[in-house]
């Protein structure tokens, strides 16, 4: 059995159909993401998998709980919004979380200073958390939900409200933590998931509509593309008809021109010429890149009604 | 019990760093000092402030000792109603639209632990605050009044804690429903001056009423006994049980997310 197994599972808020009908399956030491727009119902699916919303219908299951008991002691969550009481110090806050999850007061505060120095929190320990910043406190967040080393570790948007630095050092944090843990975090952002992820839950109006591992969203949808940033659009339109000679799709975004051939073989052929091309356009380029494209337009098509 | 015990740490701590452990049994104190202290310096107040005519004689008989900690014990019953509820209106209602409810609640702790913890932290208190305040007034009284018996002060200090307990579970339930303190606070008052309205006005008809654990107070200081007692008590002690068992499951209703 996988690690985790929802059913099925629907919430309803009056006549609003927040998760109208969601099932998936977590495997243990996957790191899934679950992907959609803001209001898709991601936080709603989490906040039921964290026991804080009863479902209106549908079962959540994991492995070795009986159907109906608690589950709560497998999971560390960190919500959206951390919400720590201001009054308690760091140090406090994390051991206390640690003793809720049934750790002793002693291994509960052991761990507590083992995490916030992990976290580098260290300094700011015995400081009250009401004077904690943004990225700070998710920090503490991810402490609190470290301590008692849950089977799963949930994350509702771990990095939205972040400055791009903070932002930075949580990915590089969950990078570490990825390995040797299973994982389940919600992100609006494709470059969060696409980074961190083995799995890919895409969500949309209440319902999952992708699920697929990233390696086989990649082969499906990533395809070579030649892109060419114009600086300055002179005698553009001659020019984009001698690009389309040489038998790729040409696509303009802007200064930006994707150049998509049918096969890998063919982009290594059409190459050249585009490079060649490139070098005579004559408002001049500020950059011909050959790479991948992103799953964005996967991403773009799958979210959108 | 584990997770209620770390929780009433918690609660406690909360208390103290609000420096609600000072300010709520301070003004108790006050209060229960206030009364006979007024009492007994009643003809001086009226001679410094009355403005009476020169040559006034003013005769005030003093109160008799169990008269007297009854008057400070109402005081208790209102003002002091007043400060704990101001001190409380936050307990549940604060922690859920910040998401600190949330976050306990994500760990393995039951609706009624998190909800019990409050309730027993808030009791402690109580129970400070109302023995400063009898002891204040009681000390007070035998100073400057009378003698007073101690074992009518410790009866009326468990009938009344009884009822301010009442108060309290109240608080607390109301907190679990609304999502505002002002209006947490608002309740509580309101349902104290009522049922005390209520009950001083039919009194035939609400005999059972837990506003009586108050208003019986007097009479067991004068020692003239408590009739009827029980029934009050035991409606009081059901009615907590009973609030404290539907916050318990209104709260598992409830969806834990701020916002």
């Amino acid at each position: 059995m996988a690690l985790v197994e929802v059913r099925g599972l629907r919430k309803t808020f009056g006549p609003v159909v927040a998760v109208a009908d969601v099932s998936f399956a977590i495997e243990a030491g996957r790191c899934t993401v679950l992907l959609g727009p803001n209001g898709a119902g991601k936080s709603t699916v989490l906040n039921m998998l964290a026991g804080l919303l009863a479902p209106t219908s549908g079962a959540i299951r994991f492995e070795g709980v009986p159907a109906g008991a608690d589950h709560r002691h497998l999971i560390g969550y960190l919500p959206q919004q951390v919400a720590p009481f201001g009054w308690m110090t760091g140090f406090e806050y994390v051991r206390m979380a640690g003793e809720l999850a049934g750790l002793d007061r002693g291994a509960a505060g052991v761990r507590a200073e083992e995490l916030l120095a992990l976290l580098g929190l260290e300094k700011a320990a015995g400081r009250r958390t009401g004077g904690y910043s943004g990225g700070m406190k998710q920090r503490l967040g991810l402490c609190q939900a470290l301590v008692h080393r849950p089977r799963l570790l949930m994350l509702d948007e771990p990095v939205s409200g972040l400055d791009p630095v903070g932002r930075r050092d949580v990915l590089e944090l969950l990078r570490r933590l990825k390995t040797g843990s299973t994982i389940l975090f919600s992100t609006h952002v494709l470059p969060d998931a696409e980074e961190l992820s083995d799995d890919v839950l895409i969500i949309r109006s209440g319902s999952i509509v992708v699920d697929e591992s990233l390696a086989s969203l990649r082969a499906r949808h990533e395809q070579p593309v030649i892109e060419v940033e114009l600086d300055d659009e002179a005698g553009l339109p001659a020019w984009l008809e001698r690009l389309a000679t040489t038998g790729a799709a040409v696509e303009r975004n802007g200064a930006v021109i994707r150049c998509r051939f049918a096969s890998a073989a063919a982009t290594h052929a059409g190459a050249a010429e585009v490079y060649r091309l490139a070098a005579d356009h004559p408002g001049g380029v500020r950059r011909v890149e050959l790479g991948q494209a992103s799953l964005e337009d996967m991403f773009l098509k799958a979210v959108q009604p | 019990m584990r997770q209620w015990l770390v929780l009433v740490r918690k609660e406690m701590l909360e208390l103290w760093r609000s420096r609600k452990w000072l300010w709520v049994p301070l003004v108790f104190l006050v209060l229960g000092a206030m009364q006979p202290l007024a009492a007994y310096y009643m003809p001086e107040i009226l001679d410094t402030f009355g403005g009476l005519p020169e040559g006034a004689v003013i005769e005030i008989p003093p109160p008799l000792p169990g008269a007297a900690v009854a008057d400070a014990l109402n005081q208790l019953g209102t003002l002091g109603v007043l400060v704990l509820a101001l001190a409380g209106m936050g307990a549940v209602a604060t922690e859920r639209s910040s998401g600190a409810a949330a976050m306990v609640l994500v760990k393995p702790v039951s609706r009624a632990a998190y909800l019990l913890a409050k309730w027993a932290a808030y009791n402690l208190l109580m129970l400070a605050s109302v023995a400063a305040g009898l002891a204040a007034a009681a000390y007070y009284t035998a100073l400057l009044i009378g003698p007073v018996a101690v074992g009518p002060v410790l009866g009326v200090f468990a009938v009344f804690c009884v009822w301010l307990s009442f108060l309290l579970t109240v608080l607390i339930a109301a907190g679990v429903v609304l999502r505002s303190a002002a209006a947490v606070a608002f309740v509580t008052l309101a349902v104290a001056v009522v049922l005390a309205l209520a009950t001083s006005l039919l009194a035939g008809v609400m005999a059972w009423s837990p506003a009586r654990l108050s208003s019986l107070a007097p009479g067991i200081l004068a020692g003239t006994g408590a009739p009827g007692l029980a029934l009050p008590l035991a409606v009081t002690a059901a009615a907590i049980a009973a609030l404290l068992a539907g916050a318990t499951s209104a709260l598992r209703r409830r969806p834990m997310v701020p916002g």
